[in-house]
């Protein structure tokens, strides 16, 4: 999966996020939106939900990660703490699977 | 169990060590062994090609050795936490994406009344299943955002396997310690965690429930 392709991934999983919110409540959708921790638009249990999804989106294009981190509740060094933290840190375990694969 | 709920007309999917016991055509069997984190991974991986949600997840497995505190080997407070307490976490934790499509999801964990009455010669056991207490009462309260109730049960003595070790005396001691002083049998368990699973208990979560009277 190109790094294009998880951020689409993403961003899907923020827009059924946003189905069950208010329109003055809805998660702006950008490549710098920030989730978790200062100026995140979700707490832990959304964060956790967000994660649960977008887990999910990625096993059905047939990748088994796990997202969970010692440092997932971090305000300050969450990997999860904006989309392009979290964009990275999936590329970075899908690239690990694949090498340990290989 | 399985065979009560088998007969409620829904499929059950169990997992032990070894091959099935029953046979049903709305039963799926899998040999696993849950002491291994990435087998249940894998589990979990392919459970979601073929479901499309799970309604109730019931951690039954467990492992029990009787010894004394002062003699009891590192290894086994190892392996009865890796099975009791590892194997109970991860199956909840892999199993929420699938509960969360759930109308009424529930969680079940198997604890043990050697948590109330402190048992001696049985406190790695008993810790195990004080950690599976406190584990399913704070999940209470985190997924409880996703509607997933959380509960956990302990049977007083039933006659299974995890007890036929234990002399005929010390079970009678301890249902002398029970408010109804009586052997409990699986259908009495059965009952409960039925009651528990119910889409009407929507409101019962974070509670530990023993049989028998024990508190």
């Amino acid at each position: 999966m190109t790094r294009e392709e998880i951020q689409k991934l993403i961003f899907d999983a923020l827009v059924m996020v946003n189905h069950a919110r208010d329109e003055n409540e809805k998660i702006p959708i950008t490549a710098e939106t920030a989730l978790f921790g200062n100026d995140g638009h979700l707490d832990s249990m959304g964060l956790v939900g967000l994660l649960i999804d977008v887990e999910e989106s990625l096993q059905n294009e047939g990748i088994r990660i796990s997202l969970s981190d010692e440092r997932a509740m971090s305000e300050k060094n969450s990997p999860f703490r904006n989309v392009p933290t979290l964009t990275d840190y999936i590329v970075n375990l899908i690239g690990n699977v694949e090498n340990a694969g290989a | 169990m399985a065979e009560y709920f088998l007969a409620q007309g829904n499929t059950v999917i169990g997992c032990a060590r070894t091959d099935a016991t029953i046979l049903h055509s709305q039963y799926q069997h899998h040999i696993l062994d849950i002491t291994s984190a990435e087998a249940i991974a894998e589990f979990f991986f392919k459970l979601r090609k073929d479901l499309k949600h799970l309604d109730v997840l019931i951690n039954n497995a467990g492992v029990a050795k009787m010894n004394a505190f002062a003699t009891t080997p590192l290894e086994s407070v190892q392996k009865i936490f890796t099975v009791n307490v590892n194997g109970t976490f991860l199956f909840c934790q892999k199993a929420i994406g699938l509960l969360r499509k759930s109308l009424h999801p529930r969680i079940i964990n198997i604890s043990s009344i050697a948590v109330p009455l402190r048992l001696e010669g049985e406190a790695v056991y008993a810790a195990s299943k004080s950690a599976v207490e406190t584990l399913t009462r704070i999940m209470a309260k985190e997924l409880g955002n996703f509607n997933i109730t959380c509960n956990a049960v302990g049977p007083s003595p039933i006659a299974t396997d995890l007890i036929k070790g234990v002399g005929r005396e010390k079970i009678d001691r301890l249902i002398h310690q029970q408010a109804i002083p009586k052997m409990a049998t699986v259908d009495d368990l059965v009952h409960l965690v039925d009651f528990l699973s119910h889409p009407a208990s929507g409101m019962i979560t974070g509670q530990v429930i023993y049989l028998g009277g024990i508190s």
